[in-house]
């Protein structure tokens, strides 16, 4: 299989740019980059999700030329795709899973016949070498038997597949159940099935793969045999050497050295989520950075204080007080405050930008059971402008300003509130690089004046140009803490990357 | 660019307002001595009043993004359960007090639904379809399935047919309820906070709102309102059928969702609602006199609220398109039509 010259345009922003990628039959292709690299765009035009720009090269598998943004067509040509999630029912049967969107054998009166589905579901289990009831509940099983019933499924019309495509496979497995997987792509490979390996986790693919391609900014800076990259060249190749120019810097001067305040938030030992007994304090006037790859638990962290992941074991202390399941009515009378990542829980769209802003704390604008909407307006009115929002249209929906205005105000509608602690995630995601720097000048305003804040960025920028201290979240512990020199982007990717030995056996 | 951020053009805000207008026009000159008089109109203002107060009740789930279907069985419930208290007391229970207990068991009611789904987390769309049918269950145990008619005192029945200058006394509720509800859902946090938790119930908890304890109270009101239509209906008829609270519920929905659509379109609003109600009323009245067979009636009230809900529907739908080809572009000052 093979693509050329594929590019893909959103909007404004070119999120593939030329880019060829190629696999042959019994061979491993490992497909890395960082959050934004175009890795996933890449993957969703192979899968006939997106069509790219018309200007973009051949799809080819096989000899045989594809059409672009066509599913079925991909599917015919034998491709096939396994994503992080799996895309299995749990409250359905293996044999069902197996099945899903396909026809049944049916005797006579369409009666489905059981007993030849059955013996031909331990078929397709043979193939990938693993012998479960195909009765079975698939919630039932382990992740790793789940990870191998998703690619029997995807195995089942064997002489048809070609290429099977792994999305970020060992993101849900226990680290002891990869050599298991690894197992089962060599099985796959044997049969001269070419595997696209997508994967942030660099020692897997020292061990699995035999080509690599290396994609940043929807270029691909680097591909070849995997034996000519060391994991170095590899991190430096995906986190780039151009630091971007977005540094605050006389903020992010008056922002170090804040060892000795008061514990405004600590982490005692939390098993949350991806989180395995996480540790951390955050004090007055810090701005801390946590950074961590995908599926490393870093947006477990506030995922756990707006209560939208539960915690299994350990405690949460606000300003002092443990907070047993944390959400936001419980953190708003310690003084904490926290922006969740995705956008539209950010704001809500269909209100205008006046009534996103004051969704937080109606209370200083209520008189009796009387909101002040002339105040209001005067109170908005100040707040665009200091945070510069543009267009200056508090009236219009929330939904029709650009991605980076909205980001704006949502920094500003939890800054408002004046909590001592903001916990921000992913406060810059979407947004061009001139919002960008404006958000973090915000950010690191607010810091100046006492506000504790923890930043989960996947933009490393963001964490070097602003935080005293930044966090490393490794397979869900707090495993590094960067200061003071130690903080830019190569150290932070660095950390990110670092294999945890122990695991490769 | 000014022009495109207004949210809502002049005419879908007014084009209801334009239409209403448009139908009176037309039944006037259509209708001559007819459609136009004093008595004609009264009778259609006033035939709305039960409809209206069930419908401004029930804007407030709706607002919050959640069904209430019950409020069929609660009219009924409301007016066999006020009925029933004078019949089996003789007529003797002091009025206010036969009202206070209805009120009471509306709210109970309203707390039963409220309970399932904010506290059971059952679907409100189920839960009061469920509630309903059991409403209704203990409406016919009381009225044990009959009409209740003895005992009804005079003076209740004076809350509903009295008269102040001409006018209905019923519109004047219509009117004092509709300024309650205007007021509680535009000029409250409670209100901003019910729109917020309609249109994003999670962002809206993540942003401090409590949103269990909005979605719990608007299925009081929407009982509260209904229980209100109820003791009214019961005191114009003065009498408690066990069976006619039903037919409120697809009017109040129709006149719901065609309101959204208008004034402040893509929300659940008060004056939206009033002129919906009107669209709905005119039409029907219109109609009856151009003496149109009796099973249009529910018919074209079937149309309408599908009609409202495609509309409500084409709306967003365009507001997103809008959306999707305006974000991400850097939307240079002045620029974009």
């Amino acid at each position: 299989m093979s693509v050329a010259d594929v590019s893909k345009t959103f909007v404004t922003t070119l999120a593939l740019d030329r880019v060829s990628f190629d696999v042959g039959a019994g061979e491993v292709h490992a497909l890395i980059g960082h959050n934004g690299s175009g890795k996933s765009t890449l993957v969703k035009v192979l899968a006939g999700f997106h069509k790219p720009d018309g200007n973009s090269g051949a799809f080819v598998v096989a000899g045989q030329k594809l059409p672009y943004g066509d599913a079925e067509a991909v599917h015919r040509a034998g491709l096939r795709f396994i994503h992080q999630e799996l895309g299995l029912l749990d409250d359905l049967s293996l044999l069902e899973n197996l099945r899903l969107g396909d026809s049944y054998l049916t005797g006579r009166g369409w009666r489905v016949r059981w007993g030849a589905e059955r013996r031909r579901a331990r078929e397709v289990l043979a193939i990938v070498g693993i012998d479960l009831d195909p009765d079975i509940k698939v919630g039932e099983l382990t992740p790793i038997e789940r990870t191998q019933v998703a690619v029997a499924r995807a195995m089942q019309d064997e002489e048809a597949v070609r290429v099977v495509l792994l999305d970020e496979p060992t993101a849900t497995l226990p680290s002891s159940e990869v050599t298991k997987l690894f197992e089962l792509i060599r099985r796959m490979t044997a049969r001269r099935v070419g595997i696209v390996y997508v994967s942030h986790r660099l020692e897997e693919i020292e061990e699995i793969a035999d080509r690599v391609t290396v994609l940043r900014e929807g270029r691909v800076v680097g591909s070849g045999a995997r034996t000519e990259f060391d994991n170095a060249r590899l991190v430096s190749l995906i986190v780039g050497s151009t630091a971007g120019e977005v540094v605050p810097g006389s903020a992010r001067e008056a922002t170090r050295d804040h060892d000795e305040g008061d514990s405004l938030l600590a982490f005692q030992a939390v098993t949350a989520g991806e989180l395995r007994e996480a540790e951390f304090v955050v004090r007055t006037g810090e701005i801390v950075g946590v950074a961590g790859l995908a599926g490393s638990g870093v947006h477990d962290i506030p995922g756990v204080l707006l209560g939208r992941v539960p915690v299994e074991s350990g405690h949460v202390v606000v300003s002092g007080r443990v907070v047993d399941d944390p959400d936001p009515a419980k953190l708003r009378p310690l003084g904490a405050a926290v922006m969740p990542s995705p956008r539209n829980l950010k704001g809500i769209p269909d209100l205008t930008v006046r009534e996103n802003l004051t969704l937080a704390d109606l209370a200083p604008l209520t008189r009796g059971w009387n909101l002040d909407l002339l105040r209001e307006r005067r109170e908005v009115a100040e707040i665009v402008d200091r945070f510069d929002v543009t267009p200056r249209e508090p009236e219009s929906p929330l939904a029709e300003l650009s991605g980076g205005n909205q980001q704006k105000v949502a920094v500003a509608k939890w800054l408002r509130i004046e909590p001592d602690l903001l916990v921000l995630d992913e406060p810059t995601q979407g947004v061009d690089v001139g919002a960008k720097a404006e958000i973090l000048d915000l950010i690191a305003t607010a810091a100046a004046d006492g506000l504790a804040v923890i930043l989960c960025s996947s933009d490393l920028d963001d964490l070097e140009a602003v935080c005293s201290r930044v966090l490393v979240v490794r397979r869900g512990r707090v495993a590094t803490e960067l200061t003071g020199e130690r903080i830019n982007r190569e150290t932070i990717a660095e950390e990110c990357y670092r294999s945890e030995k122990a695991r490769v056996s | 660019m000014s022009e495109r951020k207004r949210s809502a053009s002049f005419f879908e805000r007014y084009g209801g307002v334009v239409l209403l207008a448009a139908m009176i026009l037309l039944f006037t000159v259509t209708l001559p001595g007819k459609f136009l008089t004093y008595n004609n109109l009264i009778a259609v203002v006033s035939n709305q009043t039960i409809g209206g107060i069930v419908a401004l009740g029930l804007l407030l789930p709706l607002a919050a993004g959640v069904f209430d279907i019950s409020i069929g069985g609660v009219i009924t419930l409301s007016v066999v359960l006020v009925t029933w208290l004078f019949q089996t007391t003789g007529g003797d229970m002091p009025i206010p007090l036969a009202i206070l207990i209805t009120l009471i068991a509306g709210l109970a009611a309203g707390s039963v639904n409220a309970g399932l789904v904010v506290i059971a987390k059952v679907d409100p769309f189920i839960a009061t379809i469920g509630t309903s049918s059991v409403f209704l269950g203990i409406s016919e145990l009381i009225a044990n399935g009959e009409t209740i008619a003895h005992n009804i005192p005079h003076a209740f029945t004076t809350i509903g047919r009295t008269e102040i200058f001409e006018v209905p006394i019923t519109t004047v509720y219509l009117i004092v309820l509709a300024l309650i509800v205007w007021y509680v859902l535009d000029h409250t946090p409670f209100g901003r906070n019910l729109y917020a938790t309609g249109a994003g119930r999670e962002a809206a908890r993540l942003s401090g709102v409590p949103t269990r304890r909005i979605i719990f109270t608007t299925f009081l009101v929407s009982a509260l309102f209904a229980t209100i239509a109820g003791v009214v209906y019961g005191s114009r008829l003065g009498s408690g059928p066990p069976n006619t609270g039903a037919s409120y519920l697809l009017p109040a929905y129709a006149s719901a969702f065609l309101g959204s659509t208008m004034i402040k379109p893509g929300r659940f609003n008060v004056p939206g609602l009033i002129v919906a109600l009107f669209i709905v009323a005119v039409g029907i009245n219109g109609l009856q006199l151009y003496g149109i067979p009796f099973w249009v009636v529910d018919t074209y009230q079937g149309v309408v609220l599908i009609v409202a809900v495609v509309l409500a529907r084409t709306k967003t739908s365009r507001k997103a398109k809008r959306r999707k080809s305006t974000t991400g572009t850097p939307a240079p000052e002045g620029a974009q039509a």
